[in-house]
């Protein structure tokens, strides 16, 4: 028998932890900072224009990006798992990651590094919604989207701009291999305050979808006919969904590069420990999700100095046996 | 001024893909406010197709379909489950649920996006909990349910969005003796005693024969016939509906015994017309 839920007690939890995180990660970085010099940093008063430098226009939003970047993740997951009903769901499902991934290894390969970051990230989203353009064309028929179709065509899309990756990734030179590689890993390095803009855009869709869409998320775990049955407009929020998860999806990976894990794992987490209610489930993502990948980074900021490691693979490497902990929890 | 029908099909038909035979054709059907009608019939013959004709999940290709005398097809989803509740062969919930979050989600037609459930609202889904013999199981998840308690939750759960009109696809499918009789008997005192109107479709003739009132037998996509028990359940029509022989007995108050003889084998008469 089941404790009773309380989803109020898991938001003050998760946003203290959240708290904590955010000053771990600015007081914590790549390159030791007396805790003196940070806090001065912060605070404008700072004598030392490098620590200024490092606090305010590198930790300050790299911080603020990984909370973002987790954030719209799980809840894009969130929104994944309720509409196709599957936990296996997560938000690169529709092939927004290898599309992505297609784009900017194409950036970074074919038109030359010279470019700079911000063209990486901008043909990164491109792929990413070409790659949804495409599973959403061919899924959706007169007027509805087709379930199976969708993930079939997302898992065929993936396939196919992972084999165009793989293969720029074959012609390339060795930097610009390793660049690459390094990108499709995921990594918050030189997140600017205009990527922290855009993850807040993007956090913000799927947030204020999943609120606004809740009820009828919820009505979904019943399937589509009943949800129907119970008021639900289930092709109209099946396309909002979708289309706010996906897109959020997309910006995330043109900021941070693919992170896996935090969508498919910080929504089960949240749903054994507080319920499956998407008026709570969604928020508490969005917390669940930032503090996780915040985390993360400062971990792989911290751990092996001065090398960086790739975020992806801190969360992973982090999450998987704690999540394999709360699984077993769970079943027994 | 004459009570609404609850539905009307006039003249409707469905085809699920052009070229295909007619799933329905030209089914006629007036169901008054009130009272308990069963939906009989074989396998394949159409009575799932009706059951979303008339919810309004598919609209009909041909003739019309209303609800309450007004088009299904105008009805706001959302109004029309404050009135029409549906009880389907679903498959279990996706995500894990107790059985009181199974029965709220009844709600879900009533609810904003922004405020929380508050009181009223909980103490209605804890009535209907209490009415369905639900309370001591509330805190369940409905995934460890038996089977006839999952029905229950199910019955619970359209009953909590307060239904004028309640439609049940084959609600005794895997249920044993006493669990079936439940079912009815829930059916009959919603009938009794809420005054909903409640259409059924069930393979069940002798407990359908025994608690309603109005059965409608349905076969190759039509209406065969359409009456009191004693006039639908009787040899002849049913043979025609089924194939093979059956023997029909009178039990007096206890309604009709129907059993089978027989059997032409499947899709012999009653199975969709190819």
């Amino acid at each position: 028998m089941r404790a009773v839920r309380r989803p109020l007690v898991g938001g003050i939890l998760l946003s203290a932890a959240l708290v904590a995180a955010l000053a771990g990660g600015v007081a914590l970085g790549s390159v030791p900072l007396p805790p003196g010099a940070v806090w001065s940093a912060l605070a404008g008063s700072g004598r030392d224009p490098t620590a200024l430098t490092i606090v305010r226009s590198i930790r300050l939003p790299r911080v603020l990006a990984g909370a973002l970047t987790g954030g719209a993740l799980a809840m894009s997951g969130a929104l994944f798992q309720a509409l196709l009903r599957n936990p296996l769901a997560e938000p690169y499902l529709l092939g927004v990651s290898s599309g992505a991934a297609f784009g900017a290894v194409a950036a970074l390969t074919v038109i030359g590094p010279a470019l700079g970051t911000l063209t990486t990230g901008g043909f990164a989203f491109a792929g990413g919604l070409l790659a949804i353009a495409i599973v959403f064309r061919v899924a959706w028929t007169v007027g509805r989207v087709d379930t199976r179709v969708l993930i079939l065509a997302g898992v065929v899309v993936s396939a196919f701009f992972g084999a165009g990756v793989m293969l720029l990734l074959s012609l390339a030179r060795g930097d610009v291999f390793r660049s690459a590689v390094l990108w499709t890993m995921g990594s918050l390095d030189g997140t600017s305050w205009n990527g922290v803009g855009l993850l807040g855009l993007g956090a913000l869709a799927t947030a204020v979808a999943g609120l606004m869409l809740s009820r009828h998320l919820n009505a979904l775990a019943l399937g589509e006919e009943a949800a129907a049955h119970l008021g639900t407009p289930v092709e109209r929020v099946k396309r909002i969904a979708y289309v706010a998860a996906s897109l959020a999806a997309a910006i995330t990976v043109s900021v941070a590069g693919v992170i896996g894990f935090v969508g498919l794992v910080v929504p089960h987490a949240v749903r054994m420990a507080w319920g499956s209610d998407h008026r709570t489930l969604i928020p508490l993502s969005l917390l669940g999700g930032a503090v996780t990948l915040v985390v993360a980074d400062t971990v792989a900021q911290t751990v092996a100095r001065p090398l960086v490691l790739p975020i992806g693979v801190v969360t992973a490497v982090l999450g998987v046996p704690l999540f394999l902990v709360l699984l077993r929890r769970a079943g027994a | 001024m004459p009570e609404p029908a609850a539905f009307e099909l006039l003249g409707a038909g469905v085809r699920y893909r052009d070229g295909e035979p007619e799933a329905l054709r030209d089914v006629d059907l007036r169901v008054d406010a009130g009272g308990l009608t069963a939906v009989l019939g074989p396998n394949g013959a159409g009575k799932t197709t009706l059951v979303r004709l008339l919810t309004g999940v598919l609209e009909p290709t041909r003739g019309e379909a209303r609800f309450l005398d007004r088009p299904l097809a105008k009805w706001p989803r959302r109004e029309l489950a404050r009135r029409l509740a549906v009880v389907t062969q679903e498959p279990p919930p996706a995500v894990p649920l107790t059985v009181r979050e199974y029965v709220a989600l009844g709600r879900t037609p009533y609810m904003s996006p922004w405020s929380a459930p508050g009181p009223a609202e909980r103490a209605l889904v804890a009535r209907t909990l209490e009415r369905t013999g639900l309370g001591p199981l509330e805190r369940r998840p409905v995934s460890d349910l038996s089977g006839g308690e999952r029905q229950r939750a199910k019955l619970a759960r359209a009953l909590a969005q307060e239904p004028e009109v309640l439609v049940l696809d084959e609600p005794t499918a895997h249920l044993d003796l006493g669990h079936a009789l439940w079912v009815f008997d829930a059916m009959r005192e919603l009938v009794m005693q809420q005054g909903i109107t409640v259409l059924c479709i069930t393979h069940d003739m002798n407990l359908a024969s025994r608690r309603a009132e109005r059965l409608v037998l349905i076969g190759r996509g039509r209406v065969l016939a359409d009456g009191a028990p004693r006039d639908v359940l009787v040899p002849p029509v049913l043979e025609a509906a089924y194939g093979g022989s059956v023997e029909v007995h009178d039990l007096g108050a206890s309604g009709l015994a129907v059993l089978p003889t027989s059997f032409a084998g499947p899709g012999a008469r009653g199975g969709p017309a190819v």
